[in-house]
């Protein structure tokens, strides 16, 4: 078995007074050993939500259903004890807010070695070396004197560094990174994305890079799948998706990106439609440039383009399915 | 650290200025005059002249403050009216009752309320929520006296249990204690509950979660560690209303304190006493107070940078 | 494209909000069921306090000197107290009492109280920091010893109990008006209105206090639940209404030297002051989670 984690068919539906929302729907996805896969959208895709169903840390009023097979375990059907006893030993994850994702009353040093007395049977002596290590490993210089301290006397950078040995502690085998770099300096997050792809050869794991960059994307992913209103709308792997973007949502993140040459930045027009006021077409059209009339009726399926990537789209649908769905229209 | 506390006391003694004013005031809120208030209809002429010298009331009135105040500072409040015994004697002899009531009470307080906080916040929105937090509602609505009285019914009349009133042992500590603890307890329950309710929607609760930490621990190690942060303070602020309640109860209990000092000079209107039992209460209050802040220090690390922006 | 447009708009009239909702009022109490079952019964006790006197099947202070401590029946309801009086008749006189009381001392906060922190908000400054030291420092004291302290300058009656209970509020009143105008002193209008010279006075007549009539009515309603226990309570002791008027604290205090032999004297005055109490503070708390925005979710 070669994919770390399997996914497929993944919804989550959150009730709420109003009703039942769904934010992820249907979203199939793999990772291989050792790989990174980026999944890229705009703030509010359901980009964040996806990870958290796959550690299931989401609220009560979060419901999921299709399947998550992680190692060969089916994620969905573990009781709560079972999947503790994964969280943080074998599946980890790194948020984007290091300034609150470390308690504030707790020393760096309980807060990583807590990870090591959860999981593992060692004294404390030898926890207290490993978390020394850890620190080391992260590339925190002082880590005898980090370890005594508290969070808010550490700079962003340095927590993230925290946040990582934190999560990196039990060598687990996939590493959920929640918007990591995000809420860092430029200098900092070139960094910290070194650290990463780092230790990701070191110890073997695999990673999930949740980003809303491309930037990112291009540093340390391998595969890529794009995210529209809770759907996987592209995937593919990095080089294709980066010269030849099939999707014109694709197109248009791609061309939002600031690079040296292009003189004006281009910018997607509107927003992403919340849960609960989809479309009923495709959900991107209209935002689209190229939208038809189609794509206003109905919402297309996840197809294979090329060998390399898949696309929800009418655009590379093929003719006969076009033509099929027009008529459908036409009468 | 120490700019922090150093802070902290100095508005300490502002605020104990402040109550030595409002104590000294109190004489010359009095309508008609003081001294024949005090004295009575049938006092001569000659006791009033007399106590108006004893008192310095025919001073001008910043030189009275001083005398009061230099007075004060060395430990003379003056002279009781009703017992011509030292103010500060007859207070002193009071005093350790009332705040063995007060700090059992509050002990109380803290291990109910914060147990029925912490119950409620993990299971919100429950029927047990719910239950706990209806019962806080009525907590906050009971009078404190009454409940004594129904509890004295109850566990000394009917049961037999316990001691009716009047006693200073241990045993007569219990339903007192308790009557008042409880009560107080309403407010620190609907204080943690909803701390407790906000700390658990932080990001690094989830950070805690996703580590795969046991729900003990999150909840023991890595929220209430934060909740106590906010019911510290309040706590600190309630222990003056604790200290007043503690008065009222003591009247029902027959508990010799303060409160029942207080009471029967106020009706007598010995304000040398009056005068005294309000700087004490000023005094126990900035003391306490101090102490919630050193607390505060060593729960909170972030204190140091409080501070600095505070400075700012 | 209706549906995105549909939310574009629903988006704009989010950003007009003003800092203090206004909502339909009726509308939200009658959602909250807590809210409308107390106002129910604090009605119902405003009613009484109203009409008690008439309904009352005897004459509160009148002496039966065949009915000592007798327990409840079908001719004293509730029960007679040491002096043969009917105990039904002297509560329902004594929510009157109460009431007025209550309101009256609550009435002296929150003028004071209005007047204090809207002042301290709206001045700044040197006057600001004076006058929330004065209430700092007042604040530290017990809300019932400054009351007590108050009562013993003045003398102890049902009159000064009130004053001196109105009183002692003022310092956390004050704050949490201070609190609400300082909100509404940031924000655009009352800047504008500022920088072209309007008068102090018509800002705060009709900017300011317009704007906080929300929460000054929320903890309003909060402080006369404490109003009406602190009322009580200086009655137990002895040094508000004084015998033999017919408060419930004061029945309390005749109450408590026949705790073995008529319970009924020292359960239905608390019950009653409960009741009440109870009352006003689920319509304080319902009001609040109403007009609030920081406590809504």
């Amino acid at each position: 078995m070669d994919n770390v984690l399997e996914v497929t068919g993944l919804t989550t539906r959150f009730s709420k007074e109003s009703g039942t929302v769904t934010v992820v729907d249907q979203l199939d996805l793999h990772v291989k050993k050792g790989e990174t896969l980026g999944i890229v959208g705009e703030s509010g895709c359901g980009k964040s939500v996806t990870s958290l169903s796959l550690m299931r840390l989401l609220d009560d009023n979060a419901t999921l259903t299709g399947s998550i097979r992680f190692n060969g375990k089916e994620v969905l059907a573990l009781s709560e004890a079972e999947m503790r006893s994964l969280r943080g030993k074998e599946m980890a994850m790194i948020f984007q807010e290091p300034m609150h994702s470390l308690n504030p009353v707790l020393t760096i040093g309980r807060q990583i070695s807590e990870v090591l007395h959860e999981h593992e049977d060692e004294s404390k002596a030898a926890v207290k070396q490993r978390v020394l290590d850890l620190l080391t490993v992260v590339g925190i210089s002082r880590a005898e004197e980090i370890y005594r301290d508290y969070p808010h006397r550490l700079s962003g950078g340095m927590r993230q560094r925290v946040m990582i040995a934190m999560a990196i502690a039990c060598n687990p085998s996939l590493l959920i990174a929640d918007e990591p770099t995000t809420a860092l300096d430029v200098t900092i997050q070139a960094q910290i994305l070194n650290l990463i792809k780092k230790i990701r050869r070191d110890i073997g794991m695999s990673v999930i890079m949740i980003t809303h960059d491309l930037g990112v994307v291009a540093e340390v992913c391998d595969r890529v799948i794009v995210m529209y209103a809770g759907q996987a709308i592209e995937t593919a792997d990095v080089r294709s998706l980066l010269r030849n973007p099939k999707h014109p949502y694709t197109v248009g993140l791609l061309q939002s990106t600031p690079r040296q040459r292009t003189k004006r930045l281009h910018s997607i027009k509107g927003s992403v439609p919340t849960p609960e006021n989809k479309p009923n077409g495709c959900r991107f059209a209209p935002r689209c440039d190229r939208a038809m009339a189609i794509c206003w009726e109905r919402n297309p399926v996840l197809r294979p383009v090329d060998q390399h990537s898949s696309c929800r789209c009418w655009l590379f649908t093929q003719d006969k399915d076009h033509e099929q769905e027009s008529s459908v229209i036409g009468g | 650290m120490k700019q922090y506390l150093l802070n902290r006391m100095l508005s300490g003694v502002i605020v104990l200025l402040g109550i030595s004013i409002f104590s000294f005031a109190l004489v010359h809120f009095i309508p008609g005059d003081p001294v024949r208030i005090m004295l009575g209809e049938k006092a001569t002429k000659a006791q009033v002249e007399q106590l108006r010298e004893q008192m310095g009331l025919n001073q001008p009135l910043p030189h009275q403050y001083l005398t009061y105040m230099e007075k004060a500072i060395q430990g003379d409040f003056g002279t009781s009216l009703q017992t011509e015994r030292p103010v500060i004697v007859e207070i002193m002899e009071r005093f350790p009752a009332t705040a063995k009531l007060a700090f059992a009470g509050i002990g109380i307080a803290v291990v109910i309320g914060l147990t029925m906080g912490i119950i409620a916040a993990k299971y919100k929105n429950t029927l047990l929520d719910f239950m706990l937090m209806a019962a806080a509602s009525i907590g906050l609505s009971l009078p404190s006296f009454w409940l004594g009285l129904i509890v004295i019914m109850l566990f000394s009349v009917q049961l037999g249990w316990f001691p009716i009133a009047g006693g200073t042992g241990w045993k007569d500590l219990i339903l007192p204690a308790c009557t008042l603890g409880v009560l107080s307890s309403a407010m620190i329950s609907r204080l943690t509950r909803s701390g407790m309710v906000e700390v658990l929607s932080h990001d690094y609760i989830r950070t805690a979660r996703a580590k795969g930490l046991r729900e003990s621990i999150i909840l023991f190690r890595h929220a209430l560690c934060n909740v106590m942060i906010p019911v510290v303070t309040v706590v600190g602020l309630q222990i003056a209303t604790l200290l007043g309640g503690a008065v009222i109860i003591e009247q029902v209990f027959n508990w010799p304190g303060i409160g029942a000092l207080a009471i029967r000079a106020i009706s007598a209107r010995d304000f040398p006493m009056i005068q005294g039992i309000v700087l004490l209460m000023g005094f126990v209050y900035v003391v306490v107070n101090m102490m919630v802040d050193l607390l505060y220090g060593l729960i909170d690390p972030r204190v140091d940078l409080i501070t600095e922006k505070e400075g700012r | 494209m209706n549906e995105v447009s549909k939310t574009v708009a629903h988006g704009a009239t989010h950003a007009n909000s003003p800092i203090f909702p206004k909502l339909a009022f009726w509308e939200k109490i009658k959602k909250q069921r807590a809210a409308k079952l107390s106002l129910v019964v604090l009605l119902l006790i405003s009613a009484i306090g109203i009409v008690g006197p008439w309904i009352a099947p005897y004459d509160p202070t009148e002496s039966n000197y065949e009915a000592f401590l007798q327990g409840p029946s079908a001719k004293h309801v509730l029960g007679t107290d040491a002096i043969g009086r009917d105990l039904f008749s002297r509560i329902l006189y004594g929510t009157r009492v109460t009431l007025v009381v209550a309101v009256m001392a609550v009435g002296i906060t929150v003028s004071a109280g209005t007047m204090i922190g809207v002042i301290s908000a709206y001045m700044g400054g040197f006057i600001d920091h004076l006058l929330m030291r004065i209430m700092d420092i007042l604040l530290a004291l017990p809300g019932i010893i400054l009351a007590l302290a108050i009562v013993a300058a003045l003398g102890p009656s049902q009159t000064n109990a009130m004053i001196a209970i109105g009183i002692s509020s003022i310092p956390s009143f004050a704050r949490l008006i201070r609190a609400a105008t300082l909100v509404i002193m940031s924000s655009g209008y009352v800047e504008a209105s500022r920088s072209i010279g309007t008068p102090s006075w018509w800002i705060i007549l009709f900017q300011v206090l317009p704007n906080i009539t929300n929460v000054l009515f929320v903890y309003m309603t909060l402080f006369v639940g404490g109003a009406i226990l602190d009322t009580a309570a200086l009655g137990f002791i002895g040094l508000g209404a004084q015998p033999p008027t017919p408060e419930w604290g004061t029945m309390l205090n005749e109450g408590k030297d026949y705790l073995s032999d008529a319970w009924w004297l020292a359960t239905y005055p608390g019950l009653a002051i409960t009741i009440v109490v109870l009352a006003v503070n689920r319509l304080g708390d319902a009001l609040r989670d109403i007009f609030d925005p920081r406590t809504q979710k």
